[in-house]
């Protein structure tokens, strides 16, 4: 009905103005303020009051009214500005957006406060709500109006609002007895249905034309009314009214557009009588005038429907310190109406990609078809655009309150805070800059809450007292990047780490293989709050993980950067728009599926050198300098290829991989087909399908069929994928190799000498990897060293030694691998480090052997060779590492060799049969045991670290029986530790010593056969 | 029509559909109240719970009784009005000089 709509109007309207003046009171607190920023808060205040007072909104009025009588007098020059006043301005200023939210209760708002306060400042103290004259209110210029028109309320809203629908404005003289009454209508009916074809802006009878009851019934009230219309002429109105064509006068629309250009406020009638009633009745159910604008339920909707108004352009921006340009010309268009004009330019668009895919086919066909499709083709994308330009909103529409926001945490909060606010004239799709709001006002309370510190404390670390909150946006590539930094306390990784710990948000492991800055983005984990105390400013719980949250929903990512002491740095990548996304369209299984593409990095085909590899279960993409965990699309749908469809397990072979960003991480996901890069309209998924979790949307292609949009943390969450397995370093490698000794797998490092032969290397037997430069290495005679710790480590070409490729030419970045505890350990060169893996060797020493060649294998279906260090290092100081006098005696004896590992037990066992008469090997303690039950040795020789019995419980069962008590039984351990030494000592070994190192071990078996006389144990 | 006095204020309560049939009717018996209350009363509320029509000339009877007043120097509001009442006052602009208040239940 009239009075709603009209009342959406007042609250909108009302809405922009308090937007306007809030800027300009702040304003007035700093030295910049100017007498245009006073002018626009008194006009805003102004206008308030008028309409407000129009619709009987008593309370809205009356707190206008007293900030519009302080306003003049700050304006006149009488009062300045201070601190005080400004906040009681504001304080005000809130109270009459509550107000305005739902003015029909606006009495159950109290304002005595605020109307007390700003009284205070007023010279008349005592009430001082004496109307202030609009002395610098731009005097009306007077609008000669029509006598008719004279004794009419105008409202500039009715009539603006009629103008711009090219409404027509008549004044109509009804005589209520001879128009309606004689005519066998009441007035209710006769009104009802005229009502549907215009709006009754206002009425008025000749109540002078009664006196009191002595002559009410004796005369022919008339009543004048002055009615905006759709109808087109005069005589569709004596029509209609079924009146004599005198009583309608038809208002030229000059008139009413020269009296609105200089009447903003509501026109109060001349000469009408001053309908007073003595009492004013204080109701305390609502004000008096409620009664005719009760709106019923249907009513109130379609009235809050019609206050979600948006002006088209900037104009809906009306932040006046915004410097967004303002259009000239804007219209009202319900934001309905430009959600449908989206959804039809979206089918637009995919029509016209069906379009174009029929006419690929038959564009010869038909002649002029090429050129049309092309046309239309080209119109669809600039209308498609445009469409989308209705819909953008400039940030600056929340990025206003942020000053405001700012200003009340720094006084409560005691700290100094200056906000910089840049690119308020950044346009962002509708939907978007409306869900901004929150996740925004969030981030901004976190850096004066948390972020800056007290001035004191920013004083002690020579800081500038005042704090500096910068919010930024700009466009960058397609996106809008909108970036929140201060320069407060900055944040502690290890702290947050700990606290996650502690909350119980992250298991310490985890915790600990999370890298600085992954760290930071705990706070982005559900139930994490930093603050130490919870604080009504922020750290409600609700929190950072809600931001996120947020703007992911709204296709965007958050990043965050911070360093201690130094400040702190949100930033939040958005999309322009939502409905229509670029999309690369891929296939698996003979299915089709759109991913967003902004979160697509690159793509990646499998075969030849992209290979995947199994690293601890999951299989990794090697790409450049990191793991990419690799996910099947297929095997997280479910999806099986059907006959002749590619997919599913041959795409780990020769899929695509697609590299997707995911907040700081990547993953890839491996589908079989890249189809086409598509612009495509996003549909919401039905109720049904949302549950499902690996889905966004879904799309219609261009040859109208369907195709789901991926949702990419959907699928990784189905995956299961865990980000920080991806961060396996050459360190946790060796300390993984270390935990998984005590199974029957190994961990081996993979590595290239140029060329494509693969060669490995128990990564135990390494102790560290060194990444070098070419230049580096210094050549000394034939050799070639290289400066390590202060110490000359001696270099070793593979190539030099060995029967494998040589490389035609060096690279420039080299690895060198130092072996473990070797007395005169010599450097390893490689090219390139391929992997770790961890595997069981199944060795094969026939197909190929040579010099440093343990034998060869295969992982992941590669041919690997295993490089035996030992040899390799005799062959190149044959001085040190081939021991020259072995005592003769040694060749009658047999040893009992107990290691688990493929690797070592060949290394050792080789080494030993040079010693030795004989060498059995066996894998494990039971094995040893048997061995020993029914053959004789001279020495057992295992290591300690065994699966099941260990080698100390193997040796201590040796001592306690009767039969070996005295059988020499060297222990061996891959790694140093006290424990080792200890027990050692205690299960009677006869010695106990590292791996790897020959040399010692010979001197050390030598030592113990000196002391010992060799015996067969059951001689 | 039933009436009361209370507190310098008459109460009266029409209770019937304010029509061309009955006006002359109620017209006397607005005047009777009127003269009844010379000097005793201040403030006349005008009951309107239960009318649901009003016609042209129950229209001249409402502003007479409020032109009446206003020679008197009376206050007069009309309250409880019902849904289709509000609504003719709302179009005639009648709601403020009647001093209309919300309908009750």
């Amino acid at each position: 009905m009239v009075d709603n709509e009209l009342i959406g109007i007042f609250i909108q309207e009302s809405k922009e103005h308090l937007e306007a003046i809030e800027p300009e009171i702040l304003a007035m607190e700093s030295a910049s303020h100017d007498s245009e920023g006073v002018n626009t808060i008194f006009r805003g205040v102004h206008s308030i009051k008028g309409s407000s007072g129009f619709f009987g909104f008593e309370q809205i009025s009356k707190l206008s009214h007293v900030m519009e009588n302080l306003m003049a007098l700050v304006r006149d020059g009488q009062l300045s500005p201070n601190s005080e006043m400004v906040s009681v301005l504001l304080a005000s200023t809130d109270k009459l957006k509550l107000m305005i939210d739902d003015p029909q209760h606006c009495a159950e708002v109290a304002i005595e406060d605020e109307v007390k306060q700003l009284n205070t400042f007023l010279p008349a103290a005592k009430g001082g709500t004496k109307p202030a004259q609009d002395k610098g209110e731009p005097a009306p210029k007077q609008v000669k109006l029509p006598d008719s028109l004279k004794r009419f309320r105008l409202d500039p809203y009715i009539l603006k609002n009629a103008m711009q629908h090219g409404h027509l404005v008549f004044v109509i003289r009804l005589f209520m007895n001879k128009d309606v009454k004689e005519k066998g209508r009441t007035p209710y009916d006769y009104f009802k249905e005229i009502e549907s074809l215009g709006e009754f802006v206002d009425a008025y009878f000749d109540f002078s034309s009664i006196s009191g009851l002595d002559d009410a019934l004796s005369t022919d009230l008339v009543c004048s009314f002055l009615f905006t219309t759709v109808m087109g002429s005069p005589d569709m109105i004596t029509s209609v009214f079924d009146i004599p064509a005198a009583q309608v006068e038809e208002i030229e629309a000059g008139v009413i557009k020269e009296w609105l250009g200089t009447n903003p406020g509501v026109q109060t009638p001349e000469g009408r009588e001053a309908e007073v009633f003595l009492e004013v009745v204080e109701d305390d159910s609502g004000p008096a005038s409620d009664a005719g604008h009760e709106p019923d339920k249907a009513e109130d909707e379609d009235h809050l429907a019609s206050t979600d108004h948006l002006a088209v352009k900037a104009s809906s921006a009306p932040a006046a310190r915004m410097k967004v340009k303002r259009a000239d010309e804007t219209i009202r268009v319900n934001v309905s109406l430009l959600d449908s004009l989206m959804n039809l330019a979206g089918e637009m668009v995919l029509s016209r990609n069906q379009l174009i895919r029929i006419a690929e086919n038959h564009g010869q066909e038909i002649a002029g078809l090429q050129s049309i499709i092309q046309n239309i083709n080209l119109v669809t994308s600039d209308m498609h655009e445009k469409v989308m330009q209705t819909r953008l909103q400039a940030l600056g529409i929340i990025f206003g309150k942020f000053t405001r926001i700012i200003r009340d945490l720094a006084m409560k909060l005691g700290k100094e805070i200056i906000l910089d606010i840049e690119g308020e004239d950044v346009e962002l799709d509708k939907s978007i800059v409306e869900a901004l709001s929150d996740p925004l006002t969030h981030l901004i309370r976190n850096c004066a809450d948390h972020g800056i510190e007290t001035p004191e404390e920013r004083e002690r670390m020579g800081k500038p007292r005042e704090g500096r909150v910068r919010l930024t946006a700009k466009h960058v590539g397609g996106q809008v990047l909108i970036e929140i930094i201060d320069d407060g306390r900055g944040m502690n990784p290890e702290k947050l780490r700990q606290k996650a710990i502690e909350k119980g948000v992250l298991k310490p492991e985890e915790a600990a293989k999370m890298s600085d800055r992954q760290a930071l983005t705990i706070i982005f984990l559900p139930g994490f709050s930093t603050a130490e105390k919870v604080s009504d400013v922020s750290g409600r719980g609700v929190g950072m993980d809600v931001v996120r949250t947020n703007i992911e929903g709204l296709g965007g990512f958050v990043d965050i950067d911070s360093e201690v002491g130094v400040g702190t740095r949100i930033s939040l990548r958005l999309p322009l728009t939502l409905a229509i996304i670029p999309a690369m369209i891929v296939g698996s299984c003979g299915r089709r599926f759109a991913v967003p593409q902004v979160n697509l990095e690159e793509v990646v085909r499998l075969g030849g050198k992209n290979k995947p590899e199994i690293i601890r279960g999951s299989r990794v993409l090697r790409l450049r300098d990191s793991l990419l965990t690799l996910i099947n699309l297929a095997d997280v749908l479910e999806l099986t290829p059907q006959e002749g469809e590619r997919g599913g397990a041959s795409d780990w072979e020769d899929g695509y991989v697609l590299v997707l960003n995911l907040d700081n991480n990547q993953y890839g996901l491996i589908v079989s087909e890249l189809l086409d890069s598509e612009e495509i309209a996003v549909k919401p998924l039905s109720v049904y399908l949302k549950q499902v979790g690996c889905y966004s949307g879904v799309t219609i292609m261009g040859d109208g069929k369907v195709a789901m949009i991926v949702d990419i943390q959907g699928i990784a969450t189905m995956a299961r994928l865990k980000f920080a397995e991806n961060e396996i370093n050459e360190q946790s490698a060796l300390d993984l190799a270390n935990q998984l000794r005590s199974s029957d797998s190994e961990s081996l490092l993979l590595f290239r000498n140029e060329g494509l032969e693969l060669f490995a290397i128990n990564l135990s037997t390494v102790a560290r990897i060194e990444r070098i430069k070419a230049s580096d290495i210094e050549h000394i005679g034939k050799g070639e060293y290289l400066k390590l710790g202060g110490r000359s480590l001696r270099l070793v070409r593979m190539h030099d030694h060995m029967p494998i490729a040589k490389p035609e030419q060096t690279p420039e970045d080299l690895y060198v691998l130092v072996p473990k505890l070797l007395t005169k350990p010599i450097g390893i060169v490689a090219t390139q480090i391929v992997d770790t893996v961890q595997t069981v060797v199944d060795l094969d020493r026939e197909t190929i052997s040579g010099v440093g060649i343990l034998g060869s294998t295969f992982i992941n279906d590669a041919l690997v060779l295993l490089v035996d260090i030992y040899s390799l290092f005799e062959s190149v100081d044959p001085e040190v590492f081939r021991p020259v006098a072995y005592p003769e005696h040694f060749k009658n004896l047999r040893v009992l060799l107990v290691d688990n590992n493929v690797f070592f037990r060949t290394v050792e066992g080789d080494f030993l049969r040079r010693l030795f008469g004989e060498v059995v090997g066996v894998r494990n303690a039971a094995q040893a045991w048997e061995k020993l039950s029914e053959e004789n040795f001279h020495v057992v020789i295992s290591d300690v670290e065994l699966p099941g019995t260990s080698g100390f419980d193997l040796c201590a069962k040796v001592r306690h029986s009767e039969r070996y008590k005295h059988l020499p039984f060297i222990g061996l351990s891959a790694r140093q530790d006290p424990n080792h030494e200890v027990l050692a000592k205690e299960t009677l070994m006869d010695a106990y010593q590292m791996k790897f190192d020959k040399v010692k071990l010979l001197r050390l078996i030598e030592s113990i056969f000196d002391r010992k006389t060799p015996r067969l144990t059951q001689s | 029509m039933k009436n009361e006095v209370v507190e310098k204020k008459l109460r009266i309560k029409v209770g019937e559909n304010i029509l061309s049939t009955s006006i002359e009717r109620m017209n006397a018996e607005f005047k009777k109240l009127v003269a009844e209350n010379e000097g005793s009363v201040s403030q006349i509320e005008l009951d309107l719970e239960g009318v649901e029509t009003i016609d042209s000339q129950g229209l001249n009877l409402l502003i007479g009784l409020y032109q009446e007043c206003k020679r008197k120097q009376w206050g007069f509001r009309v309250v409880e009005c019902s849904e289709t009442v509000k609504w003719l006052f709302t179009i005639f602009k009648l709601n403020d000089v009647f001093g209309v208040e919300r309908v009750g239940n």
